[in-house]
């Protein structure tokens, strides 16, 4: 469990007054939640991410947890550093103090997950294409096998496929019994896949709560379905809209609509 | 620590230092550091010294600000001044001397770094060493690299700090262990930050290939350097200064 309570966090700013970021933040995630972290830029979720898993400490507040937390942050490839694809894998679990051969096999499985076969194991991580370097940083995030796994923008730059088999693995994971945390800018995917989700608002959290409770209730944060279906609404064919939060409700609800006429 | 690095970090406040033009601000950090290294007394770095704190004072600029990351050098110093003492005679004033000195070129080019944009510094070297383009040296590209390396420091040192995080993160651990240790863990973090300072290098030629960089030889300014009265009052106080450190080199003061 990650319980927030009262926190805030300011960055000294070079020159001018602290920068608040954070401010005033309390809420709590249970073991095994799937939960989407939106909001705009600079609304404070990368701090938000740092700060869950403790490599920033809140200036004034408290972040208690239990278990272990890992965190991929944005553009993971950039951490990228060892010589083949499976030491860089492999790094995290060493740091743990696992043996060689634990670590070999975690890394191996979360490759496996990542669709990195034994092919990959050997060659230079840093002459991959982007979208191989992402998978393998974020194998290497899921190698450490945490109880909590944070991820900052996981899809950002992942083609079509990727992104759905991306979240495939995170659901795997979380049926598992691992919480995941996932900051993403498209409330549509935060819809599709997380159970609750965290909204910030200008350092602030704006709301909390079941995910489609969360976009019905905030306007800033209409799906392009939900637009689509206001549309349709406005020109005649009436619809709730703020129930197709997904392209699926979408779906369903014009379905349903064209049924009953 | 890489969160303090202070070079290409500009202070943005309205004072006299920070108002002047940046050739004369280079003009004064040569002539600063001429004067320093001709102070061979006590008193003539003392006097050296009162000069530089009355520029901090110009200059609006926090102390702790310039301080910033600073924190081994004086370590280095304390050693340096340590070993001088305890091994060369007259070592105590020797010791003195070397910190004096180098607390005072170090004062003055941060202020330097934090009273001016790095483009404006740029500017000014362009500016400065302009009339060698008559004998075909690149001015003009020289200070682009200065100005583009000054701009990027302060990115690469953010750059490096998250790439830190990213490997703590990954249960990396840069502050326990001997040196040794510490020295070959930290490759985690330099092989990335040169990855990326080459993808950025790389990235940034083609977008300034593709905005025409290097098609006229003499590009316009959008804003050209002028002199004001404040720079003509700062050349005679840095004159002043250097006839004065002289004059106390020749009188043995």
């Amino acid at each position: 469990m990650i319980e927030l309570k009262k926190v805030t966090f300011c960055y000294p700013a070079y020159g001018q007054e602290p920068n608040k970021v954070l401010d005033d933040v309390s809420f709590s995630i249970s073991d095994g939640d799937f939960v989407g972290v939106a909001g705009d830029m600079g609304s404070g979720k990368t701090t938000l991410c740092k700060l869950l898993c403790g490599l920033l400490k809140p200036s004034s507040g408290q972040v208690e947890k239990t278990g272990t937390v890992s965190f991929a942050m944005q553009f993971p490839e950039s951490q990228l550093f060892e010589s083949t694809v499976i030491k860089d894998a492999m790094f995290g679990p060493l740091n743990h103090g696992l043996s060689a051969i634990e670590a070999r096999k975690k890394s191996e499985e979360s490759l496996g997950l990542m669709g990195l076969d034994q092919s990959f194991y050997e060659r230079n991580p840093l002459r991959l294409s982007g979208g191989e370097k992402r998978r393998v940083a974020l194998a290497g995030v899921l190698s450490m096998d945490a109880d909590t796994i944070v991820l900052d923008e996981p899809c950002a730059g992942l083609d079509p496929k990727w992104h759905d088999r991306l979240f495939e693995v995170l659901h795997k994971l979380n049926s598992k019994g691992k919480t995941i945390i996932v900051v993403s800018h498209n409330i549509e995917d935060i819809a599709r896949h997380c159970s609750k989700m965290i909204y910030l608002k200008t350092a602030k959290l704006a709301d909390m709560g079941d995910t489609k409770t969360v976009i019905c209730r905030n306007e800033e944060l209409e799906t392009s379905s939900m637009n689509f279906a206001r549309r349709l609404s406005e020109s005649g064919l009436e619809l709730d809209y703020k129930k197709a939060v997904t392209t699926e409700d979408l779906a369903s609800l014009i379905e349903d609509r064209l049924s009953s006429l | 620590m890489l969160r303090d690095v202070t070079l290409g970090r500009f202070y943005d406040n309205d004072s006299f230092l920070r108002r002047l033009d940046p050739r004369t601000k280079l003009a004064g950090l040569v002539i600063a550091i001429i004067g320093i290294f001709l102070c061979s007394s006590i008193v003539s770095c003392l006097f050296t010294l009162i000069c530089v704190i009355a520029l901090v004072y110009l200059s609006k600029v926090p102390l702790r600000h310039i301080f910033r990351g600073l924190g081994s050098l004086f370590i280095l110093l304390a050693v340096v001044a340590a070993l001088n003492i305890l091994l060369v005679p007259d070592g105590l004033f020797r010791a003195a001397l070397i910190c004096l000195r180098v607390v005072e070129v170090i004062l003055v080019s941060n202020l330097l770094c934090l009273s001016t944009q790095p483009r404006s510094i740029a500017n000014g070297v362009e500016t400065s060493l302009s009339w060698m383009r008559r004998f075909r040296v690149p001015v003009h590209d020289f200070a682009m690299i200065v100005s583009i390396a000054l701009s990027f420091v302060p990115l690469l040192a953010d750059e490096a700090n998250r790439i830190r995080d990213a490997q703590i993160a990954r249960g990396a651990d840069y502050s326990k262990g001997s040196v040794i240790k510490r020295a070959k863990a930290s490759v985690s973090i330099i092989v990335p930050v040169f990855v990326s300072a080459l993808e950025r290098s790389e990235d940034l030629a083609v977008a300034m290939d593709c905005r025409l960089y290097g098609c006229s030889s003499e590009p316009t300014r959008l804003h050209p350097l002028k002199y004001s009265y404040e720079d003509a009052a700062a050349y005679v106080c840095i004159l002043t200064y250097l006839c004065i450190v002289i004059l106390m080199k020749v009188g043995q003061l």
